[in-house]
């Protein structure tokens, strides 16, 4: 009824509006409706491309679907497309240096209409991939994403509000290059370009929030001296040749994972939100790292309490992973976090023997206001022994109430000495825990490591263990102990019986 | 005793309002009146807020004749709904997530709110909500629609909305040459 009175109707913008909401194929479906309707679709304002928005339509033995296929379709589209109105722009398919003259003029076609966003992504490969094994060999030059014609006329770069690179490299023109004025994102996964082209490129978006940068391994510093006040986000990911930060910031959130560098920002009173992810990288199999491994390792604790977390004093959140092959050195100096929330730590321990888990008791001390814990461990396969009694008594410390802690997740607990002490001393300690959950599964992996698969013994252990020293200590009924189940069976002679499955 | 229920609504909260001026009556085009609050009205619509602002609301009930009882029913339902609903956490917390939504999808009651409609009294939302310059319920209506299309052939779309296929055979072909991926399903 409604589309059929349309003619009589300002009504036009409304079809328009429904038809931008559907996926780009699907607003092309609705040119055959009716005249009406044929071009509606050319308004649309999410353009997106993808090799496998064409291998769907391959009938079984035709010839492969190519690269050449996607850009007669994304030319065949941005030549009906209207050019206005459009939001973002994005190609993701594994294209180079090859192809020159076809990205240039999507880019072209961006700029003129006046796209928020545009999206290159070149590459086949995903993040996880080039992060682990980093440029395949004999692969084609990347594409040299056009910065020049973004200097023709003096707007040309200022609609642009996100950019997104991968697999490119970026060269700025020595002269006649004016930035992108109003760019608030800006992210680059395995894009070469230099330190100096880098600083200058981040001098010239002078609004930007949020900065990404993956898998870029030719840089080796990421400096920006000149003022990025609106920059609030930083994620820096497996740049494996970065050996500096210096920003000129104050950041909000901190995403950062690689060996462990030194971070310096203009201020970081305003940091809350910190994921630190620190590995080695000068071993490619960390299983066997322990034998090569470098000085500079340090517990996860003692690099919260010495290293760059020590030095945010507003952290809210805190999530660190690292690997562990030594055990603490006594904390020198109390920090305190005094606004510290949420710790989540992530443990890969390789030191087996020689790490000891109740040091971390010390964290519930220097946070006291933390309300959610999550300790998640991943043990490298040595000596495995669940608590008995006959192993001794338990340690304990100091009681010192916290009265925050509501809620804590223990996962990799495979009932080992030192982890049931830990568990019983933040039990004890924790006065207002709502709920402690001990899961015996391992739910972590070092990223590189996949040859160690648990039996479902560490598991049972750990469960077995959990319930029998932790769950038993609980008085308020807050421990759940996770992992194992109890199966019952009836036997032969009637009697229910039970066992354990993982 | 059948009673008119839209019409002894709104009498008896006109009472209420003419003690109380935070409302506005509004009047369909086959004469009910209908009560919407003034704050909401005014936030929602550019067309009854520049109304409101130039003085041309009539407290007998103010006419918009491009719009049935049943759709107007449904427009002051949503103003109220709207003026109650606390936003959701996603819309008010400054953001520490790095994506940036370039819709505001519809929030869980807008969702309900459509999805009990028939086909018609939709269609007819969504021109009230056109001819009073409501762009949240434009937004959430045409999305509705959007969705009622996904995943349907031409042939099903014409039919759900009644569209007339004015086409002639030879330049339906020649459009679906030219961008054929867009059809190979077909």
């Amino acid at each position: 009824m409604l589309f059929v009175s349309l003619s009589l109707m300002p009504l036009q913008n409304v079809l328009s509006s429904i038809v931008s909401r559907l996926s780009l194929r699907y607003a092309i479906r609705t040119s055959v409706l009716s005249r009406q309707w044929k071009h509606l679709w050319c308004d649309h304002p999410n353009l997106r491309f993808h090799l496998y928005m064409l291998e769907r339509r391959r009938s079984r033995g035709s010839a492969p679907v190519t690269e050449h296929d996607l850009i007669a379709l994304v030319n065949r589209v941005l030549q009906q497309h209207s050019g206005t109105g459009i939001d973002l722009l994005k190609v993701s398919c594994a294209l180079h240096s090859e192809h020159p003259h076809h990205i240039d003029r999507w880019v072209k076609f961006a700029i003129v209409s006046k796209a928020e966003r545009l999206v290159l992504r070149l590459s086949k490969y995903t993040k996880a991939y080039l992060s682990a094994i980093g440029c395949p060999a004999g692969r084609p030059e990347r594409y040299s994403f056009p910065c020049h014609i973004f200097g023709a006329s003096k707007d040309d770069g200022s609609y642009l509000r996100c950019l997104q690179l991968s697999s490119v490299s970026l060269n700025l023109p020595a002269q006649g290059f004016n930035g992108f004025p109003n760019l608030t994102k800006l992210t680059m996964l395995d894009v070469k370009i230099t330190d100096e082209h880098l600083e200058c490129l981040l001098s010239k978006c002078s609004l930007l929030e949020f900065l990404g940068i993956a898998c870029c391994r030719t840089l080796t510093t990421l400096r920006a001296i000149c003022p990025l006040n609106r920059l609030k986000h930083l994620k820096l990911q497996d740049c494996r040749s970065v050996k500096h930060i210096e920003m000129n910031c104050g950041l909000i959130t901190l995403e950062y994972s690689g060996p462990m560098i030194p971070l310096q920002f203009a201020t970081t009173s305003s940091l809350r939100n910190v994921h630190i992810n620190l590995f080695d990288i000068n071993s490619t199999l960390r299983i066997f790292r322990r034998l090569s491994m470098s000085s500079d390792n340090i517990a996860a604790l003692d690099y919260i309490t010495t290293g760059f977390p020590s030095t945010l004093q507003h952290l809210e959140t805190l999530k660190l992973s690292n690997d562990e092959y030594k055990r603490t050195t006594s904390p020198v100096r109390l920090v305190d976090f005094i606004y510290l929330r949420h710790l989540r730590l992530e443990l890969n321990i390789f030191g087996g023997w020689e790490t000891d888990a109740l040091d971390y008791a010390y964290l519930l001390d220097c946070a006291p206001s933390l309300e959610k814990l999550e300790l998640h461990m991943w043990m490298q396969q040595c000596g495995h022994v669940p608590y008995r009694e006959e192993h001794g008594e338990l340690r304990s410390l100091p009681w010192h109430p916290h009265t925050h802690l509501k809620s804590i997740h223990i996962t990799g607990f495979f009932g080992h000495k030192d982890q049931v002490e830990l568990a019983l001393h933040i039990l004890r300690c924790s006065t207002m825990l709502e709920a402690m959950k001990i899961d015996c599964r391992v739910t972590i992996m070092p990223e590189d490591n996949h040859s160690v698969i648990y039996k479902t013994r560490e598991y049972l252990d750990g469960y077995l263990v959990a319930t029998a020293f932790v769950q038993a200590a609980d008085q308020n009924n807050v421990v759940e102990v996770l992992g194992a189940r109890k199966v019952f069976f009836t036997a032969t002679d009637g009697s229910e019986r039970f066992y354990f499955v993982s | 005793m059948e009673v008119d229920k839209g019409k002894g609504e709104a009498e008896e909260t006109r009472k209420v309002a003419e003690a109380d001026r935070d409302t506005v009556t509004l009047k369909s085009s086959d004469g009910k009146l209908f009560e919407v609050s003034k704050e909401a009205a005014a936030r929602l619509s550019t067309v009854l807020a520049g109304m409101i602002a130039g003085g041309s609301i009539d407290d007998n009930g103010t006419d918009l004749k491009q719009i049935g009882s049943e759709a107007l029913e449904n427009v002051v339902d949503y103003c109220n709904k709207h003026a109650n609903s606390i936003p959701s956490a996603a819309l008010i917390s400054s953001s520490i997530s790095f994506n940036t939504a370039p819709f505001k999808e519809p929030e869980e009651w807008e969702r309900k709110f459509v999805d009990r409609l028939s086909h018609d009294a939709l269609f007819d939302l969504v021109e009230a909500a056109n001819f009073l310059g409501m762009e949240r319920l434009l937004d959430v209506t045409c999305h509705k629609i959007s969705e009622m299309m996904k995943g349907k052939s031409p042939d099903q779309i014409r039919e759900v909305f009644n569209i007339k296929n004015d086409y002639t055979k030879e330049e339906l072909e020649e459009i679906r040459q030219e961008l054929a991926w867009a059809f190979y399903d077909d």
